[in-house]
């Protein structure tokens, strides 16, 4: 005797399920701007939660918007008062939490936790340009460079302070995967966020190499850092996290093949570490590159460099984000964002166009 | 022929003007001093018009030695003494650790001065464009009391103030830089940053009357001023 008010059985395992599961539905007739069930958060952001940011170039968006639309965004190094908006990111202000500069690969963020930690204390951090100083992990922030080796290593001591004060603190760290191409000390594995002779150093190739990580490695990297910040942290509270990749693609590739190839691979490898990351209950995973690079909009999403991201396009990710996580001010966020938003991100990795034969 | 000095801000004036009464006439028999001093919520209503300094009559505390109007032309170094001096930074609670090279540009190009008092800043700021090299800066003087936790490592500490004082003393003669006249080190306390409580004894202001708040902190007495106005001339003389 058949059971009452049974549902028949599904012919395929595809049958009843929602519409963005299938491409038609969820890429082609949906709208780009608003893509339904493309982020579902994992948890919750409130008033009180101290969020971090930190990553490439990318990064630098996130951490403006969130500020902008009142998250509690830490910010462990400010530009002394008076200081003008426009000159704060060329001193490596306004970026991130602490005033690291870009940190585009895991390796990086690692081998600065490893340094926080008294695990590692690196040798070969200071280059120079003429008769200029630089940290060489972050070339960046100083565009006028120090006046020595010694206010370099003072300046790197400070930093570190803030940095240790900024895990301490922080209950999310957002984190913008980069890129797997790393400028590598061959002695001592040390890595940095730009090749010697960029911005500062000399390219010695019997120094420096280049490292393309992958996927096993950068997955226990990820890994290896969560251990260093939870033995360093004294709170209780676990660090949660926030993951996403930057859907900037590569300036230049120093790995002989089309810088195409290297792009997709790079982004390719961190998205599956990203997404294996995500399966742990503390690490959420946001679809930044997913959103930019969505077929529909047909490439609209870069300028005309198809590099840059637009940023209308910033805005389209962003809306996707306080979608789930609500924007903490009463106001919208549209009205914020109609603001006159100067947002230049600092980019080591695009200075490698000027390199560049014609 | 004397140089002519000419004092302009708020109530800060008060200790200067005092010093002025009682430093040795000696001293300044080369120099011919003139005063205009407002409170602070009065002194953007001062105007620079062209070249000429207008000051709102009704609003000034004190003048000395000068007509409605003044040429700032006519004098051969006009002093402000009013708002912040970079030195006084260091008491914001944001204040990181910054290098030399960023402490040059930060001082240089005046961003310090900036406050929310925009107006004034602003007057400030036009004068300074207007005169130059003529133009000193002196600001109100440092308090005398901490407020609130700063750093918790004094080398950082000791180092900026090291540099603010090196590159201030650098800029003073030099023909296109700022000119800024921090407090000399012995009227601070050993943090280098707080004035010595003992100047807050009888402090004055723009008026000369004794300032009686009883939680001023940075109101200084005659003493003060004279050492003030001592360092300026030897500033001046060298």
């Amino acid at each position: 005797m058949p059971i009452k008010n049974k549902q028949p059985d599904p012919l395929n395992p595809y049958e009843n399920l929602p519409s963005e599961r299938f491409w038609k539905s969820g890429v082609v007739d949906e709208d780009p701007f608003t893509v339904k069930s493309i982020y579902t958060k994992k948890f919750n952001i409130d008033k009180g939660t101290c969020v971090a940011s930190a990553g490439s170039c990318f990064a630098q968006h996130i951490s403006k918007y969130l500020l902008l639309n009142g998250f509690n965004v830490i910010d462990k190094e400010k530009a002394p008062q008076g200081f003008p908006e426009s000159l704060k990111s060329s001193y490596g202000y306004n970026m991130f939490s602490a005033r690291f500069g870009n940190i585009y690969s895991v390796k990086q963020l690692l081998q600065l936790a490893r340094e926080v930690a008294g695990l590692l204390a690196p040798k070969d951090f200071i280059w120079m340009k003429g008769n200029k100083f630089y940290d060489a992990f972050r070339p960046s922030i100083e565009p006028d460079g120090f006046t020595s080796e010694s206010e370099v290593i003072k300046h790197r001591k400070f930093h570190l302070s803030k940095v240790r004060a900024m895990f301490e603190e922080m209950d999310i760290l957002i984190f913008t995967m980069g890129l797997t191409q790393t400028w590598t000390n061959k002695h001592n594995q040390l890595v940095y966020p730009s090749a010697p002779g960029t911005i500062a150093g000399e390219f010695d190739p019997l120094e420096y190499e280049l490292v393309n990580a992958e996927y096993n490695e950068i997955l226990a990297d990820f890994n290896e850092f969560i251990q260093i910040l939870s033995e360093l942290r004294t709170r209780s509270e676990k660090c949660k996290f926030i993951l996403t990749i930057s859907p900037v693609p590569l300036t230049a590739t120093g790995i002989n093949e089309h810088v195409l190839l290297s792009s997709i691979y790079s982004k390719s490898v961190l998205r599956a570490v990203a997404g294996k990351l995500s399966q742990s209950h503390n690490i959420d995973y946001f679809p930044s590159y997913e959103i930019v690079n969505n077929p529909k909009l047909k490439s609209s999403a870069f300028e005309e460099n198809l590099r840059t991201v637009k940023k209308s396009t910033v805005n389209n990710v962003m809306k996707h984000f306080f979608a789930e996580h609500k924007p903490m001010h009463v106001d919208t966020y549209n009205d914020r964002l109609k603001k006159n938003i100067e947002i230049d991100a600092q980019c080591e990795d695009a200075l490698l166009e000027s390199f560049k034969n014609n | 022929m004397k140089k002519k000095l000419l004092f302009i801000g708020n109530s800060h004036i008060g200790s200067i003007r005092a010093g002025f009464e009682i430093v040795n006439k000696n001293v300044l028999t080369n120099y011919q001093f003139s005063f205009c001093a407002a409170s602070r919520n009065n002194f953007y209503k001062h105007r620079l018009v062209g070249d000429r300094f207008e000051f709102d009559k009704s609003v000034i505390n004190f003048n000395y030695n000068l007509e409605s109007h003044i040429d700032l032309h006519q004098y051969d170094y006009c002093i402000c003494v009013f708002n912040v001096s970079p030195l006084a930074r260091l008491k914001h609670k944001d204040y990181s650790f910054y290098s030399k090279a960023l402490l040059k540009n930060y001082i240089e190009k005046l961003y310090w001065l900036k406050t929310q008092e925009q107006d004034c800043c602003d007057l400030v700021l036009s004068i300074y464009k207007l005169i130059n090299q003529k133009f000193i800066f002196v600001g109100a003087p440092l308090t005398s009391q901490f407020n609130h936790e700063l750093w918790h490592d004094n080398s950082y500490y000791t180092d900026q103030i090291t540099n603010i004082r090196e590159i201030c003393d650098s800029y003073f003669d030099a023909p296109d830089k700022p000119k800024i006249l921090l407090p000399p080190e012995y009227l601070l306390n050993n943090s280098g940053f707080y004035t010595i409580e003992k100047y807050l004894k009888g402090a004055l202001n723009a008026d000369g009357q004794m300032n009686m708040n009883p939680k001023n902190k940075n109101h200084m007495n005659a003493e003060y001023g004279k050492i003030i106005i001592l360092e300026l001339l030897r500033k001046l003389q060298q």
